[in-house]
């Protein structure tokens, strides 16, 4: 049964849209029952999957390889590491509770739920691949889904905004193709078999030049990361809720997935050198996106560029990887460990952040029939602070680990100086918005649908809750890292 | 081999040539029973002539009527694929044999699938021009019969002129460049073209030209007239011709600009020539088509960017890059075969919808879809045979918008009102096409290494 796990979590959300097209479009609960017992049963056994996985190993766990088309040497490999776990769990955490958001959407729900299913099949397949033709396959299908989710749920006026998404998502996707390709070429024995590129990268300089630039703007677009983020405002924002928080909080990761999962091991010696470059986009990242939380009143623009201020900060944690060079390689390791913690969190945070307007309303409208309702006040608050990175939570934890991996290195230690200085200014307009929600008044929009929004009393009290616990035991994450980072950190050093 | 050993291997033409007899000696029909029995046969001859033709792929190659003609696993997958074609686009057409006007539709398409066929056995200049004359003759009376407007008749006539100058031009070139009408005699090719790349260069641009024409300027042509090139492509001659001319091209560049030690320096150049060359042509398609955006025009413009990717594939000039290019080049015209052989009324049912999805999503290159799998393959043989990385990101980018208004086109399909309408015979044919495009993005290797055995004996 083991074996067979990762499989079966590919598997089943396929199986789910293909049920879910069958079914007749006014049979909403049964649509609707469908995609949640999918994605319950997925997350159950990503939930089997942390419980079973040995954390004391480096190498592939559950771990499935067929020979698949010969005549290319591509073969069928998933398998995962504790950095894809983490990035796993987080997908099972966002699509379950997705479903259960957008448990009242409106128009199109049969269209909703199997795009959804069919993006979650799309991202799992990304998170598991170890080989490159299957890992774009993945791609192609996450980047299809997610924009046909954007443009189906966006209203007719912002065709640009999300062509614009589309155009940018279809570079993305264009420039891994010939990354790919172009390492391919180079050693066509190893076909396309990510953990055998990995472990013999004996590219010629030209290429690897090439590969090392295409992937990493591709992924870079996806995450989005300053100067590439300009689908970020123009698609979240005209979208529902439900689907920004799936661009937020989970697509939004891949980019960062991405160059841990790929770029890294593939090219570890630029990686090493192009530290700062990464520290140098970190930087104006958070600053830019700081001044835009800074001046802006609508709620979900504050999150989606607090989204990419979080990826920015993730940058920095990258930048760390700079102490390999001056054999500081403990440094190297913390800042690692904190960009995924960091990235992790804070897609959870964002989906937190995005359901807060609906709890908002809630407040409002509570306040006004029967009193000050200040459990769901003391919620709304929890969840800013610990956007903020108060201490206790998960987000402290991995801004903590990020910012002491680049104090390293005199460069990025005043490069992150610089960077926090954005937290200032998020913090003021953050202790705004907690002053708006305890006297209400119409400086901030915190405008939402209310049937984009479903749930939220129960999910955001449990999202808490992990983050809470996640933060004060963050041993417990840390030790799903330990390996695959060494392992990850081993390549860096010896290889580059 | 001589005139009478040969003829055993020309039974497929024959069979069609009969059938175009046996439709012009029973245009009246009216019995059930004999028209019924009349169908059967036709689509028996058709299956007989395709079987024969994959009966002659294996084996040694043989040059027939005094090496006018081929017989090379080349020329018999060709030939079964002209005919598979064939069967798709007309078998509506077989279906309604009592009306007059399907009848003589078929007699003008089997002399055009004939003349296509020959064509791809064409191993001499005489041959090719005899077949492009038979083509552009039968395409210019179906042209006439079944369009009114005078202006369009004039141009297309002016355009397969054109081609027809053109080429002639560009072949009368290399037979002075090598001093032989066979193409099989171009060997020294690569050892003349080295001392002047220029000249390989200019034999590119005409034979792009030439060739290009029926691709990439015809359809160009439509989609600056703004007319809906769908019905256009519902009669099979300019498919089945285009997929002819494009077979020849294969045959003639392989001799031409064959991958020889001492070559590989001059490949690579006019690679890069073609290459820049056939971006250009993608930016036009490009700018053309934003011009207007209809569904129509998106195939068109879909078709044009194929067609310039395959072009560059095939100067590129390896086992490879050559498979690839056949193999995307059949994809996108079985994809586009099967829109065209949908029931062309405003009706959205919910079959239509479906199969139009996944036709769409063959042509944006979703993976999973045949769509994919092609220009996978073709990017990829491309990095290998080293062409410039830059010219394959610009083609890739290039295409890009199109994939985009695609993925338009899909949204704007879900959002149409589906209508009942039971027309379930008309959708068996695409129903069969959109399985292709699926599964052969799936279990694609099966037929890519049937097309690289066919190509692999001209090295």
């Amino acid at each position: 049964m083991d074996n067979h796990l990762l499989l079966t979590i590919l598997v089943l959300p396929i199986i789910g849209t293909l049920i879910l097209i069958f079914i007749r479009e006014n049979r909403v609960s049964i649509i609707k029952s469908v995609a949640a017992i999918i994605c319950g049963l997925q997350l159950w056994i990503i939930i089997q999957l942390l419980t079973s996985f040995d954390k004391t190993v480096s190498y592939l766990q559950f771990a499935e390889h067929i020979n698949w088309i010969n005549l290319l040497n591509i073969d069928f490999i998933i398998g995962i590491n504790g950095i894809n776990l983490l990035y796993l769990a987080l997908a099972g955490i966002v699509f379950f509770t997705t479903v259960f958001i957008s448990w009242r959407i409106e128009n199109q729900q049969k269209s909703f739920f199997i795009l959804l299913l069919l993006l979650n099949g799309g991202i799992t397949g990304v998170l598991i691949a170890f080989d490159l033709f299957l890992f774009l396959m993945f791609y192609g299908l996450t980047l299809f889904a997610m924009f046909i989710l954007v443009t189906l749920f966006s209203p007719q006026s912002a065709n640009f905004q999300t062509g614009h998404f589309g155009v940018k998502a279809l570079v993305s996707f264009c420039l891994i193709m010939i990354g790919t390709l172009i390492v391919n070429n180079q050693n066509p024995g190893f076909g396309f078999n990510l953990v055998t590129f990995a472990q013999n990268p004996g590219l010629p300089a030209n290429v690897s030049n090439a590969g090392f630039i295409l992937f990493l703007i591709g992924f870079l677009i996806i995450a989005p990361v300053f100067p590439f983020h300009s689908w970020l405002a123009a698609a979240v924002h005209e979208t529902i809720t439900p689907v920004s928080i799936l661009l937020l909080a989970l697509f939004s990761q891949i980019g960062i997935f991405g160059i841990l999962h790929i770029l890294f091991p593939l090219f570890p010696g630029h990686a090493v050198q192009s530290a700062i470059l990464f520290a140098i986009l970190g930087l104006i990242g958070a600053l830019y996106y700081a001044f835009s939380v800074f001046s802006i009143s609508n709620f979900k623009k504050i999150v989606l560029y607090f989204a990419g201020y979080l990826n920015a900060f993730v940058l920095l944690g990258l930048s760390a990887l700079l102490a390999i060079k001056f054999q500081t390689p403990d440094a190297a390791f913390t800042g690692l460990n904190g960009a995924i913690i960091l990235s992790t969190a804070s897609g959870l945070i964002t989906l937190l952040l995005l359901l807060l307007p609906k709890a908002y309303q809630s407040v409002i409208k509570d306040d006004a029939i029967n009193g000050n309702r200040w459990q769901l006040k003391f919620m709304i608050l929890l969840v800013l602070l610990a956007g903020l990175g108060l201490p206790g939570f998960l987000i402290f934890i991995g801004q903590y680990l990020c910012l002491s991996g680049a104090f390293c290195q005199i460069s990025t230690r005043i490069i992150s100086i610089f960077a926090l200085s954005g937290l200032i200014l998020i913090g003021v307009q953050f202790f705004r918005i907690i002053r708006a929600i305890i006297r209400p008044d119409n400086r901030f929009d915190f405008f939402v649908k209310t049937t984009e929004i479903q749930n939220e009393k129960i999910i955001m009290p449990m999202i808490i809750i992990i983050l809470l616990l996640l933060g004060i035991f963050p041993e417990s994450i840390l030790k799903y890292l330990n390996q695959s980072i060494d392992n990850l950190m081993e390549l860096l050093t010896i290889l580059r | 081999m001589n005139n009478f050993d040969s003829l055993p291997f020309f039974i497929p033409e024959i069979i069609l040539i009969f059938n175009v007899f046996l439709l012009l000696l029973f245009p009246d029909l009216r019995r059930k029973n004999i028209l019924f029995l009349l169908k059967v046969f036709i689509l028996l001859n058709l299956a007989i002539a395709c079987l024969v033709n994959l009966a002659y792929m294996p084996g040694m190659p043989l040059g027939l009527f005094f090496n006018n003609f081929a017989r090379d696993p080349f020329a018999g997958l060709f030939s079964s694929i002209l005919l598979g074609l064939f069967l798709i686009l007309n078998i509506d057409k077989l279906r309604r044999l009592e009306e007059r006007i399907n009848i003589d539709c078929l007699i003008n398409e089997l002399i055009c699938l004939t003349a296509s066929i020959l064509l791809v056995k064409a191993n001499s200049m005489t041959a090719f021009f005899l077949c492009v004359g038979l083509i552009f003759i039968s395409y210019t009376t179906h042209y006439y019969v079944f369009n009114r407007k005078i202006a369009d008749n004039y141009a297309i006539l002016v355009i397969q002129a054109l081609i027809f100058g053109l080429l002639f031009f560009v072949f009368w070139f290399i037979y002075g460049l090598f001093g032989s009408l066979y193409f099989n005699s171009i060997d020294p090719a690569s050892a003349l073209l080295r001392h002047n790349p220029a000249t390989g260069c200019y034999i590119i641009l005409l034979l792009t030209l030439g060739f290009g024409l029926y691709g990439i300027v015809l359809p160009f042509y439509f989609l600056h007239r703004g007319k809906e090139m769908l019905t256009e492509f519902r009669n099979s001659t300019y498919f089945i011709a285009l997929m002819a001319l494009f077979g020849s091209l294969i045959r003639l560049s392989y001799r031409l600009f064959s991958e020889q030690s001492n070559a590989v320096e001059v490949s690579r150049l006019i690679g890069l020539f073609s290459a820049c060359l056939m971006v250009c042509v993608m930016i036009g398609a490009n700018l053309y088509y934003l011009k207007k955006k209809t569904a129509a025009n998106l195939i068109i413009t879909a078709l044009i960017i194929h067609y310039s990717m395959t072009i560059i594939a095939i100067i590129a000039d390896t086992a490879d890059t050559v498979s690839a290019a056949i193999y995307l080049m059949l994809s996108s015209v079985l994809i586009f075969a099967g829109i065209a052989s949908l029931p062309d009324n405003e009706n959205a049912t919910i079959l239509k919808k479906v199969l139009l999805t996944i036709f769409y999503l063959g042509l944006i290159g979703l993976p999973g879809t045949s769509g994919f799998i092609a220009r996978f393959l073709l990017i990829k043989s491309l990095i290998d045979a080293g062409i410039s990385l830059w010219i394959i990101t610009c083609a890739l980018l290039f295409s890009l918008p199109l994939t985009f208004y695609f993925m338009r086109e899909i949204i704007n399909l879900q959002k149409k009102r589906i209508i009942q309408v039971n027309t379930r015979q008309l959708y068996c044919m695409p129903t069969l096409l959109a399985l292709y495009t699926i599964l052969s993005g799936i279990f694609w290797e099966p037929l890519f290494e049937l097309i690289t055995e066919s190509i692999v004996f001209f090295k």
